[in-house]
């Protein structure tokens, strides 16, 4: 069992061309360990992608508190791809487009980074275990035969990000908004990918606005998040409550000071 | 008269040491024509790129000269190419049956002349651009190594017809190529062309090819220019596209030497589409100046000009985009994307877009940047365990791969990745 902790974790953007600096997380404590599936919920501006870019090693990102540990050992001076080679793996709901690059030889680059130089993976094994993987996304040959995310749909995206998580087998797979602008087919399969994964050996960290995609991936522990804190841990059934609700019923009941974005709707 | 420093290093007796045994007449007229306009013409203007003061032309210097190997590595290349010329001699001949069967010519100009003297002299007299500016007035005057390959009317060749051209540098005297290529009405090819070097002298060498796409036809070049750091280069490449016809460009400029190359289509049939990609990769103090122009003479014909180019340590590299689209050619459309990657503080780089339009109902567009490699990319590869410098390639890469998905030739495709990532790997 693989561990990973967040602890007292302050988050500033600073704007250097304004010379502006705001914090974002206010005090962020959580623990992951592998085989558990947990959701962080909670309304728009609220930190949650600061949260997992800042995981990732994001440079936009200055952590002004706090540590992010794995297995006990802080991170914090680890660059993104030494994370990545640690077992973190975030899919993003924003993935870069690069043109001149296959989709096959970036994720053939990204496996092939975790092994040494003079052991790549075998080419018919990785290409019988992305078949297998495109298989189960429903997606074509020919996706990866593109260049890397160039001209995909939304919902194309989406599925590679998951594609590559499935064939890169991270210990910590955070998936930032993986559900947003999925239709319901859509979310299903990419659920379905996601559950293909060994469950004892992944810890999933879902962020999302909707009980939705819950209803597929079934988180052990749902946390809300306002104004850069957690401010309620529980299971399941906190995300129905809240999809019931709504987020301000929480926020008075829990008698916070938080202006939510869309509270005027 | 009075010589500038250009002129200075010329004598019309250097024509007599480029001639082809048993050239006729007309052909030493040219040169002779050529010649005595050179002094009058000025050298093509590269903006941003001053290059009068490099050198034009190397001499015989038998001190220098050494003896001449072939070794086994490019014995083996050569076996893959239609004709392979070294310095200014045919080293290799292997056109394939598809060739053979279609009656295409693919042989050298002492050949041609006199196997083919009325096509060769039709053709090598047409391009009035080879008198026209004092560059191409040096190379009509002193070519000494030319190849003609001619592809009849309505004939579609699968594979590519190749060329290898390679500068003799165990020879201290200036090799001036010229390849001709003409695809007749109809037919529909591919050319891959690659320019390299051996030896270890210093030279300065020119490169000029010549590409007639008749009515109908469909050409598609590619080329490799990868000449050795010892090589001062010279390449002019000049199109001429007949109605209906389409000829498109894709080269790789990745000599590691100084180097000005000129690339011009010009679509003069009704109809005709010209599309123009260069991708270059400067490294060094290397200077590379890149004209590339489309001209729209025909109604309704479409030219393109994409352009990318990566600069390392103090190298740099200009590229002037030049669409034009000449007075009478209604409902053209002339479009171009300039680009260049800054890879060092002490690179320098530029993107010229330059449009001269001379009617009023057509389309014309131009794109500029020049930058830093994204961050976001970057960021993107290394969150999935890439080491950022496999990243920063990848994505050098990936900017410089517009052309590499085209090729036709796999060998060539993995020598310019491979030249790609060598020269990144010193940078």
């Amino acid at each position: 069992m693989t561990t990973l902790e967040v602890k007292d974790l302050h988050v500033s953007f600073i704007d250097e061309e304004e010379e502006t600096s705001k914090e974002i997380l206010k005090g962020v404590n959580l623990t992951i360990r592998t085989g558990e599936t947990h959701a962080i919920m909670g309304p728009n501006g609220t930190g949650k992608s600061t949260l997992s870019e800042t995981i990732m090693g994001n440079s936009n990102y200055t952590i002004t508190q706090g540590d992010i540990l794995i297995d006990g050992e802080s991170i914090l001076d680890k660059t993104v791809d030494e994370r990545a080679r640690a077992g973190l793996f975030l899919a993003m709901q924003y993935p870069a487009e690069i043109k001149g690059i296959t989709n096959a030889e970036f994720i053939q680059a990204a496996v092939n980074a975790r092994r040494s130089e003079d052991n790549p993976v075998p080419v018919g094994e990785f290409i019988d275990e992305l078949d297998h993987s495109l298989k189960i996304l429903n997606m074509s040959q020919e996706m990866v035969d593109r260049y890397l995310n160039e001209g995909f749909s939304g919902g194309e995206k989406k599925r590679n990000e998951i594609l590559q998580m499935m064939m890169i087998k991270p210990k910590f797979s955070i998936l930032d908004e993986i559900d947003s602008g999925l239709d319901i087919d859509a979310l299903q399969v990419v659920s379905r990918g996601v559950n293909s994964m060994d469950n004892k050996e992944l810890g999933t960290l879902m962020i999302t606005h909707y009980q939705r995609i819950l209803n597929y991936i079934k988180p052990d522990f749902v946390h809300v998040m306002m104004g850069g804190r957690i401010v309620k841990t529980g299971d399941s059934s906190l995300a129905a409550e809240l999809e019931n609700n709504g987020y301000a019923s929480l926020r008075d009941e829990l008698g916070l000071d938080i202006n939510l974005t869309d509270e005027d709707v | 008269m009075i010589k500038d420093k250009f002129m200075r290093q010329m004598s019309p007796e250097m024509i007599e040491d480029s001639t082809f045994d048993q050239e006729p007449e007309w052909m030493t007229d040219f040169r002779r024509d050529a010649f005595e306009k050179m002094a009058t013409k000025q050298l093509p203007q590269i903006d941003k790129m001053d290059y009068h003061a490099w050198k034009f032309i190397s001499t015989n210097n038998d001190d220098k000269n050494q003896e001449q190997v072939i070794d086994n590595h490019i014995e083996k290349e050569i076996a893959n190419y239609s004709i392979t010329t070294m310095g200014t001699k045919t080293i290799g001949m292997h056109p394939n049956d598809e060739m053979i069967q279609n009656k295409v010519i693919c042989c050298d100009f002492k050949t041609a002349i006199s196997k083919y003297p009325e096509i060769v002299q039709e053709y090598f007299t047409k391009n009035e651009a080879m008198q026209n500016n004092r560059l191409s007035c040096l190379e009509s005057s002193m070519i000494n190594n030319g190849i003609f390959i001619y592809v009849p009317k309505n004939v579609e060749l699968k594979e590519p017809i190749s060329v290898y051209m390679i500068e003799n540098n165990y020879q201290t005297k200036s090799t001036f190529s010229r390849l001709i290529v003409v695809g007749d009405q109809n037919s529909k090819f591919d050319v891959v062309q690659k320019l390299g070097s051996v030896g270890s002298n210093k030279k300065v060498s020119h490169v000029n090819i010549d590409v007639y796409a008749k009515d109908d036809s469909n050409v598609q070049f590619f080329a490799l220019d990868a000449m050795g750091e010892q090589n001062i280069t010279y390449v002019m490449r000049h199109s001429d596209v007949g109605r209906k016809a389409k000829m498109n460009w894709m080269i790789g400029s990745f000599n590691d030497g100084n180097t000005i190359s000129d690339v011009s289509t010009d679509l003069n049939g009704e109809g005709s589409k010209g599309n123009t990609r260069i991708v270059s990769l400067a490294n060094g103090r290397q200077q590379q100046g890149i004209n590339t122009r489309v001209t729209n003479y025909g109604k309704h014909s479409d030219g393109e000009i994409s352009q990318r180019g990566a600069i390392l340590d103090r190298a740099k590299i200009v590229f002037n985009g030049i669409g034009k689209v000449a007075h009478g050619a209604h409902g053209a459309n002339n479009q171009q994307e300039n680009s260049v990657l800054m890879l060092s503080d002490e690179a320098t780089g530029d993107a010229n877009p330059i449009l001269l339009i001379d009617e009023n109902d057509v389309i014309a567009g131009h794109k500029a940047s020049i930058g830093k490699i994204d961050e976001r990319q970057l960021y993107y590869l290394m969150s999935r365990g890439i080491k950022p410098e496999v990243a920063k390639k990848l994505v050098i890469r990936g900017f410089l791969g517009i052309i590499l998905s085209h090729i036709p030739s796999e060998a060539i495709k993995d020598q310019m990745i491979n030249i790609i990532e060598g020269k990144l790997a010193n940078g």
